[in-house]
């Protein structure tokens, strides 16, 4: 639609932290003042008002934005939120319990970045958050507290979100026997070493070593090579119950709410892998019960340890496209379990409902790498795909082998 | 506060931009188009500009592209320096990026903005440069797509009326191994005294440069002197410093003698990682 306003002060409608504030602006105001003087909205801060200082920090659908640096005309549309939007949150607490402020003029903008900073990379290393908080400015110097209290938000986000071992932790199975390398490709960076990539990843360095036997001397390597990425935290998958191929490197084209919202739907939506997973976990343990099933209840056990790496790629494309695996953020339909076909006592109607589920996700894929034009997310799910057609065949197998039942193979 | 008042117009497709332009201009109005703006913003707030008309080209989906499409990495004019950095999808590009500014700035810093701007670093183009990309441009006859490195001569050289609206590159470019230097005075966010990005591709290094002279730029005689490995490495130095395309920036931030000794130091760490030497 075409916008066409005139030099005067003309009446607008944005949206400030949840509500629709109605201004009369001229178009030449920033949004700064607008806040400020119109709004009455102080937190704020004008400081060098040349996008330097970083006081006057705001979230622009989430993202931080020097508000001296924007109209308040270009606010239309987009959702605003200032500090007076800010209630009781991890970093404002982390902000008092470091004591990460002296003056306190710099603090709101600083709180403005860093909680985006924790919304948007809640893994954040120490690169990341240098680069992010490298543009506020604190002339009191509180740089180190400031640090502190951002590293402690990141640090409880990350301890309660433990990314390795918990595949191994949730279903307290021995699959060591099982381990084989599940690989991520990345492209190397310059700046790049294989000890910081190794601790980037989390992985010993003579694991990364070993997984990229191409590499003849690892401390010569350049930007623009792909390298292989063993993943420490999906090594205890068992490879017999997906494909070796590897899964494509975790990356989006930019950042897409609508994309995200249909990841979303695979994540934890109706046919989901969220779904997938409890629905064989709780297969799994009903026919674990019964000796004669044993068999079957591994297989549902090994394929919900497969679903969950599927789970964790998804999350992470989630944020990549800039939007939050939450599921309780307000804006998604939580996940229920009405979404599982249990047939709870009746092995081969279960094992019927699951590879009935296989095929509705692989439908759900391939609907979405139609719509979804981001080719790395579109070779993501296709490779995904591969390991469910896979699960389709051990599902299959075993409905044959103990129930007697063919199954057409395009239902 | 801006100092003074102007029109506000953002046009939902090309030629409502490249229309509008021709009308505000006759009337004389002398509109600008605006991106990003964070360089309109700063400069009009101390009059250092002044326009009766802004014409905002962000809701133009053509200028909002980032994706891949028959082997063409195609970039919109809008999208800003952060999306670049995220999605890693040309990494020397996103390299290149993190350079401009801070974080937060590069949130709403375009990269088309960046290119088109009056602050001479301009460092964005600098990847471009190096991987041979056209442009796409919109002007009052339609769409042009021209080379970049015809188009951009010490600025990116557009027509009245005329705005940049795409960025194209061969998705191969994205995977030649790559370094993209910065050295500045004192902090990271600061201006360049000299910003080097450097591509290899067929054994050849390719070099584009800002901050050393009062423009950004590549310069093919100067890529040929740097891989000629029958002449010893500093000699080559010497000779491409000889035959820059403009005196070498001598300013507060540092002196002519000092940025060349930092550029000489720079260009053979380059060549030495990227493997150039003799």
């Amino acid at each position: 639609m075409f916008v066409s306003l005139n030099k005067n002060k003309v009446p607008l409608e944005i949206d400030v932290n949840g509500e629709i504030k109605s201004i009369v602006a001229r178009p030449a105001d920033t949004l700064l003042y607008v806040l400020r003087e119109q709004l009455s909205l102080t937190g704020a801060k004008p400081g060098c008002e040349n996008g330097d200082c970083g006081a006057c920090t705001v979230l622009v659908d989430g993202w931080p934005v020097k508000s001296c640096l924007m109209l308040a005309v270009e606010a239309i549309g987009h959702k605003i939120m200032t500090i007076e939007g800010l209630k009781d949150t991890p970093i404002q607490k982390s902000f008092i319990e470091n004591w990460a402020f002296q003056c306190g003029y710099c603090t709101s903008g600083f709180i403005m970045n860093c909680y985006a900073l924790s919304k948007i990379h809640p893994d954040a290393n120490d690169e990341v958050i240098q680069e992010w908080l490298q543009s506020n400015l604190c002339r009191c110097t509180s740089y180190e507290e400031i640090k502190k209290a951002v590293k402690s938000v990141l640090s409880k986000n990350n301890s309660s979100n433990p990314k390795s071992d918990h595949h191994h932790s949730s279903l307290g199975i021995n699959v060591r026997d099982n381990r084989r390398d599940v690989k991520m490709n990345y492209t190397i960076q310059s700046g790049d070493s294989f000890y910081l990539i190794a601790q980037k990843y989390n992985i010993p360095l003579n694991e990364l070593i070993r997984a990229n036997p191409q590499i003849d001397n690892p401390e010569h390597i350049f930007p623009g090579q792909i390298i292989d990425i063993p993943l420490s935290s999906c090594s205890q998958v068992p490879s017999r119950y997906r494909l070796p191929d590897p899964y494509p490197e975790r990356r989006v084209v930019g950042k897409n709410p609508y994309y995200a919202q249909l990841i979303f739907d695979d994540y934890a939506g109706k046919v989901s892998e969220t779904t997938a997973i409890m629905q064989y976990i709780h297969h799994h343990m009903e026919m674990e019960a019964t000796p004669s099933w044993q068999e079957v209840a591994d297989l549902e056990e090994g394929i919900a340890i497969v679903e969950m790496l599927h789970l964790d790629m998804l999350g992470e494309i989630i944020i990549h496209l800039g939007a939050s695996p939450y599921y309780h953020d307000g804006r998604q339909q939580p996940w229920t379990p009405q979404f599982i076909a249990y047939h709870s006592f009746d092995p081969c109607a279960q094992l019927r409902a699951d590879i009935q589920s296989e095929y509705d996700a692989i439908h759900q894929y391939q609907a979405h790498i139609e719509v979804i034009q981001d080719p790395f997310i579109q070779a993501l799910l296709a490779r995904i795909i591969k390991d469910e057609e896979f699960h389709i065949k051990l599902f299959s197998e075993k409905l044959a082998k103990f129930c007697g039942e063919i199954i057409s193979p395009n239902p | 506060m801006i100092p003074f008042d102007f029109e506000y117009y953002k046009p939902a497709s090309m030629m409502e931009a490249v229309d509008t332009f021709r009308l505000l201009n006759t009337q004389g109005k002398a509109p600008l188009y605006f991106n990003g703006g964070t360089e309109i913003i700063t400069m009009a707030r101390r009059s250092h500009i002044f326009t009766e008309a802004v014409i905002d080209i962000k809701g133009i989906p053509e200028c909002n592209t980032l994706y891949i499409q028959n082997e063409k990495l195609v970039i919109g004019a809008s999208v800003a320096l952060t999306q670049l950095e995220e999605s890693n999808i040309f990494p020397l590009l996103g390299r290149a990026s993190r350079k401009v500014a801070d974080h937060t700035v590069r949130n709403k810093l375009t990269v088309g903005g960046n290119i088109c701007g009056r602050i001479t670093f301009r460092e964005a183009v600098l990847p471009f440069l190096l991987s041979d990309s056209k442009v796409v441009l919109a002007e009052q006859t339609g769409i042009r797509n021209v080379p970049i490195n015809q188009v951009f001569n010490k600025t990116l050289n557009l027509e009245e009326g005329e705005f940049l609206v795409q960025l194209v590159t061969d998705v191969g470019y994205s995977q030649f191994p790559f370094m993209s230097i910065k050295k500045t005075k004192q902090e990271k966010s600061a201006y360049p005294l000299i910003s080097i990005d450097s591509l290899k591709k067929d054994g050849q290094i390719r070099f584009a440069f800002s901050g050393v002279c009062p423009f950004p730029f590549r310069s093919s005689n100067i890529e040929q002197v740097l891989n000629d490995k029958t002449i010893p490495l500093e000699l080559r130095i010497n000779k491409a410093l000889s035959i820059l395309p403009a005196p070498i920036n001598n300013n507060i931030e540092a002196s002519a003698e000092y940025r060349e000794f930092v550029l000489k130091n720079t260009l053979s760490d380059i060549i030495l990682m990227l493997g150039g030497r003799n």
